[in-house]
């Protein structure tokens, strides 16, 4: 429970909801209790009362007003219940969404790789719809459970004291030790089938975006049997939930017509009169109404406490850099010094980078080189505050990089990386990331100078055009120059490029360096600072510097 | 431009649904109708249990001994608790074997179809078809459709012991069995509409939401994180309202069914209690001794049930809505496809010595119109190592995908040692394409393509030649090393240089690289060209590049911009 305490105090602001939807919810069962015990003491009255002929007599209009007020009553109450409810809930869930985001932020790229981004990703959003279960389907069930028992239990002890231990016991043990006995099995059964989902999702997508390999040698077959066994093994997972799901259900089915007979027959034996042993039987039968929904709460349960578990975890996540208490000002010159830096990465033992000094003055162009995985894009990082260095200083014009806040200190920089990342939205939100007011005119200056304002002219809504995954597609080289364009727009200091040209044609690859120099020579103090291997970007570099094992030689 | 058939990214229609879904059921056919039976029975059971309740209150104004009444009840409750979990577990057995037999039928039939189809199909699409689209069959096989013989069988069933009983209360309770549907169906309709209006609105928001949280480093580095926060906070707002108004509707739904329900039960007790007074000028409804309280219960105790059936229906409904849309996410696998890939080659091929290959006038058009290549000519020496020359675009990947068939033959003829390739080369040669695909095992594994017959010796000289000895040292666990996740910890270059190794390693005669050194700094590339060519002895080799160090390196070179025109779109792949 310690784990779901805090989504209980996050659901706060909508507390409200919660009560009313608990409330009805109660009521709703109250009142299927009500009918219930009424209709079966009102027949068996009035059975009594037509054998011994006394039917005139009989008050028939209070007890079937009582029944029909009953039946209605659940009607309404139940839908009411269920709006309260969900309304509760979505409000709650929009606002984890947020939380999720919040938290999330600040922890990329040094917690959140890349690599495995997508994954975790969809892992905390169904670890966000997993916790649904614990507004929806643990504490309003509890409440309405709880308020009916308290209910039978006075109107058992008071008409057939008897019939209380019984009834009371065997509902105890459905509502308490079932749901128990459920999370407890349910518990591993659910890891089997997270564990076994997600083997099947990797082997589905290696078959999927591998198949043209997997053809070519002949290996698809093998794939296949590959996904065949996991997708098998994911099967017999839910076969085994659904075991549990039927032993749990078949019990519950029994037990509830066990303490309809168990309410009459103590009753009668505790000598109540019949309309009032039938009135406990069906106490009985309508309290057992409430057990079912606890049961499927207690298999559930297990996946709502991990999904919370890890949402914590992630919630307790120091970033790796953070702002300094009392940041410094923006200092005036942009000259950039590093001395001596070093970074390991977390959860690394060979140092990325170990050692390494530079100096990028105003208006200088310094370009680095090195094997692939000798440190150059750690640099960049460090630089961003991505990740903390173990050692060494970065200071722009006298003042240390770690002294600004966050936000200033990635204003001083404009990247461009070869991923060269867009959103999936329109061109114009994907150019005003870099800065949100920029006008119009703007927008197409920046486009022009990066070379990127006759493609977008032709795209079908120009701006307004949607790009990535869930719009139009536009191609490697394209994306580049849009992302330039992005990163002259923010206008910053220094431009850190790493690997911008990587994949592109030569001719596209002058035309992005055109653009380059173009922007460079606007303001004579901006300093760009290059990480490439392509020999037509270090033409343009007045240093060149190259990168092994973590370290620069001249 | 050839007139096109029907190609399969149309949306199919209801019918083609409706028998793709009938086709699926053949796999848990027979365990849906034993649970389907089962269904009914617990109905059967549930009346005796009923009759004998009654009989036992009847025991208890009577003052006869009510105990003989309770134990029958309590045994067909027992039973009846038995044919209940029976008919739910009957019913999810046939959906978990629908499920694994269309997922596996789904597999087999993308490999049959091929890259080029899984290209055209976003390839998160494809696998989430295979997961999300799978399992969202769930509910359709395992409740909904074994419940429908379940709604007609089981009023009949209660029906007759209650006509038996009393027709006044059997009438009233047939009278309010076809009125419900109606209402539901009305309620129903403008649930589905409302929840097909918002469908993609809704999946646009989920979307945009993943979209940002992946592009967080990019977010960071513009310091935009904290203003995409409002977008997605009016986002959520957004998808509560439109899901509650969807909510609103389907509860509305279930509130009428209950109401209905609930004014019958009602109707039932009224009656039953007036005749049990001696009020109800109709007792001779009930036959010959008239209304006595063993009647009576047995109708109260039946009539709420009477409903029960009707009211998991309306739990389930969403569930065939769901089936449906499943079902055409994953129809373009199943659509019988026109011959746009040349599958299984028709005289199968094997290749026991490098060959010589012959393009002659050859023009390649995707199914979407693109062009890949047009009139393209060149011959290739068996043996020989062969550079595919010239700038992004020209149709230097589609020149190698057309030999495995990944690329459409439109025009033109393949000749293979003379022979004019009617089939395709799958199976038969090494192929590397500009994204390697890293695979979810052991980096062994990734270069085996999981083939246990590969040798030590083989796969380490690969791995010498790629250059995967150069990092190896660095992984703690070597060749074991667990892969996936798109290379968990490597860099680009390292999964290319395993895909190289993949390539060298298994004995192909014939070996496609395209753009084998895009990630490789100058030095590397230049280790690795020196390593590459004596380990290409005896094969023949197409290597399709911009490199210079390729092109010098090459016995040959076929420069692209030379021999034909370059297509006018740019081409990615």
């Amino acid at each position: 429970m310690k784990d779901l305490w805090p989504f209980l105090k996050m659901a706060h602001p909508d507390r409200w909801w919660l009560r009313l939807g608990a409330a009805l919810a109660a009521l709703t069962v109250l009142s299927g209790l009500g009918l219930m015990a009424l209709s079966g003491w009102f027949i068996t009255a009035a059975g009594v009362a037509g054998l011994a002929g006394a039917g005139a007599a009989f008050n028939f209009f209070f007890a079937s007003g009582g029944v029909r007020g009953f039946a209605m009553g659940r009607t309404a109450l139940r839908y009411g219940e269920r709006i309260a409810t969900h309304e509760a809930t979505f409000r709650i869930l929009a606002r984890l969404r947020l939380w999720v985001f919040d938290i999330a932020a600040p922890l990329a790229p040094a917690h959140i790789s890349r690599l495995r981004a997508g994954d975790m990703l969809s892992r905390v959003m169904q670890d966000v719809d997993a916790l649904d279960t614990l507004y929806l389907r643990l504490i309003t069930p509890v409440i309405a459970a709880s308020a009916a028992a308290l209910v039978a239990s006075i109107l058992l002890a008071v008409f057939a004291p008897l019939a209380l231990p019984g009834v009371i016991g065997v509902f105890l043990l459905c509502a308490v030790i079932l749901p128990r006995l459920a999370a407890h099995f349910g518990r591993d059964l659910g890891e089997a089938n997270v564990t076994s989902a997600a083997a099947t999702r990797a082997e589905a997508q290696d078959l999927v975006a591998g198949l043209a390999e997997l053809k070519a040698y002949g290996a698809a077959e093998r794939q296949l049997a590959r996904l065949t066994t996991v997708s098998d093994q994911w099967i017999n997972a839910q076969r085994r939930m659904a075991h549990l799901g039927l032993i749990n259900a078949a019990l519950l089915g029994f037990a509830s017509p066990l303490a309809f007979c168990a309410g009459i027959a103590l009753a009668t034996l505790g000598g109540a009169s019949a309309p009032l042993a039938a009135m406990a039987g069906f106490i009985a039968f309508g309290l057992f109404e409430t057990a079912a929904p606890l049961v499927l709460a207690g298999e559930v349960l297990g996946k709502t406490q991990s999904a919370a578990k890890r949402l914590n975890a992630l919630a307790i996540t120091a970033p790796a850099v953070e702002d300094p208490q009392r940041p410094a000002s923006v200092p005036a010159h942009w000259d950039l010094d590093i001395e001596n830096l070093s970074l390991t990465y977390p959860g690394t033992s060979l140092r990325a980078l170990n050692g390494v000094s530079l100096s990028l003055k105003e208006g200088e162009r310094v370009a680095i080189i090195g094997e692939s995985g000798s440190g150059k894009s750690s640099l960049i990082k460090a630089l961003m505050g991505f990740y903390a260095p173990e050692g060494g200083t970065m200071t722009l014009g006298g003042t240390p990089l770690s002294a600004l806040s966050l936000t200033d200190r990635r204003d001083r920089f404009a990247l461009v990386d070869q991923r060269a990342e867009l959103l999936s939205t329109t061109v114009r939100a994907n150019l005003r990331l870099a800065k949100a007011d920029a006008s119009e005119d703007e927008l197409w200056q920046a486009l022009e100078l990066a070379r990127a304002a006759d493609f977008v002219r032709a795209m079908p809504d120009g701006l307004a055009t949607w790009i990535g995954e869930q719009g139009r597609l536009v191609s490697g080289g394209q994306g580049r120059r849009l992302a330039l364009a992005r990163a002259f727009l923010k206008d910053a200091p220094i431009l850190l490029l790493d690997e911008p040209t990587e994949g592109l044609d030569p001719q596209t690859e002058a035309d992005f360096m055109i653009a380059l120099d173009q922007w460079l020579s606007t303001d004579p103090r901006r300093s760009c600072l290059m990480i490439t291997h392509r020999k037509a970007l270090l033409t343009r570099a007045q240093r060149v510097l190259t990168m092994k094992d973590g370290r620069l030689i001249e | 431009m050839t007139a096109s058939p029907k190609t399969q990214d149309q949306a199919p229609t209801k019918a083609e649904i409706k028998a793709l879904m009938r086709d699926w059921t053949r796999a848990g056919a027979n365990l849906s109708r034993l649970g389907s039976l089962l269904g009914i029975l617990q109905y059967a059971a549930f009346a005796g249990f009923a009759a004998c309740a009654a009989q036992a209150l009847n025991a208890l104004i009577t003052g006869q001994s009510p105990w003989i009444a309770l134990a029958s009840a309590l045994g067909l409750a027992l039973l009846r608790a038995g044919l209940q979990a029976g008919e739910v577990r009957a019913g999810q057995e046939a959906a978990l074997r629908i499920k694994a037999d269309v997922r596996q039928r789904a597999a087999k039939a993308l490999i049959a179809k091929g890259p080029s189809f899984a290209e055209r199909h976003d390839s998160g699409a494809l696998s989430s078809a295979l997961m999300e689209g799978v399992e969202k069959l769930d509910g359709y096989f395992g409740r909904y459709k074994p419940l429908m013989p379940v709604i007609m069988g089981a009023p009949i069933v209660l029906l007759i012991p209650v006509f038996a009983t009393s027709w006044i209360a059997g009438l009233v309770l047939l009278i309010s069995l076809p009125l419900l549907p109606l209402f539901m169906a009305l309620v129903g309709i403008s649930a589905a509409k409302a929840s097909k209006d918002q469908m993609h609105v809704l999946q646009r928001l989920a979307g945009r939401f993943q979209d940002r949280l992946g592009a967080l480093e990019t977010l960071n580095a513009f310091n935009a994180a904290a203003r995409e926060r409002e977008g997605l906070a009016q986002g959520a707002e957004d998808f509560r309202l439109r899901t509650m108004k969807v909510l609103r509707l389907a509860f509305l739904s279930s509130a009428i069914l209950e109401f209905f329900a609930a004014l019958s039960v009602a109707a039932t007790a009224v009656y039953v209690g007036f005749s049990l007074l001696g009020e109800w000028p109709l007792a001779a409804g009930t036959g010959g001794e008239g209304m006595t309280l063993a009647k009576g219960a047995f109708l109260l105790i039946i009539a709420p049930e009477f409903f029960m059936p009707l009211r998991r229906f309306s739990a389930a409904y969403h569930d065939r809505a769901d089936a449906e849309a499943a079902a055409s996410v994953l129809y373009p696998l199943f659509a019988q496809d026109e011959a746009e890939e040349r599958g299984a080659p028709h005289t199968p091929l094997t290749l026991h010595t490098a060959p010589s290959l012959r393009f002659h006038s050859v023009g390649s058009v995707y199914s979407d119109g693109r062009r890949g290549l047009d009139n393209l000519s060149f011959d290739v020496p068996a043996g020989s190592i062969t550079a595919l020359w010239g700038p992004s675009g020209v149709g230097k990947s589609t020149a190698l995908k057309l030999l495995l068939g990944y690329a459409p033959l439109s025009e033109g003829v393949i000749e293979i040692d003379g022979q004019r390739l009617n089939g395709t080369l799958v199976g038969q040669a090494a192929w590397m394409g500009q994204r390697p695909r890293l695979f979810h095992g052991s980096l062994e594994d990734n270069i085996a393509l999981f083939d246990p017959g590969l040798n030590a010796q083989r796969r380490d000289e690969a791995a010498r030649i790629a250059g995967v000895m150069d990092f190896l040292p660095q992984l703690e666990a070597g060749f074991e090393t667990a892969l996936g996740e798109q290379g968990s910890g490597l860099s680009g270059g390292q999964g290319q240089r395993i895909a190289l190794a993949r390539a060298i390693a298994l004995d192909k005669k014939l070996v496609l690289l395209d753009e084998p050194t895009a990630h490789l700094d100058s030095d590397s590339e230049a280790r690795f060209l020196a390593a590459l060519k004596p380990a290409m002895a005896g094969r023949t080799v197409l290597i399709a590049t911009h490199s210079q160090a390729v092109r010098e390196m090459a016995d040959q070179v076929i420069d692209f911009t030379a021999l034909t025109h370059a297509p006018s779109r740019e081409i990615h792949g």
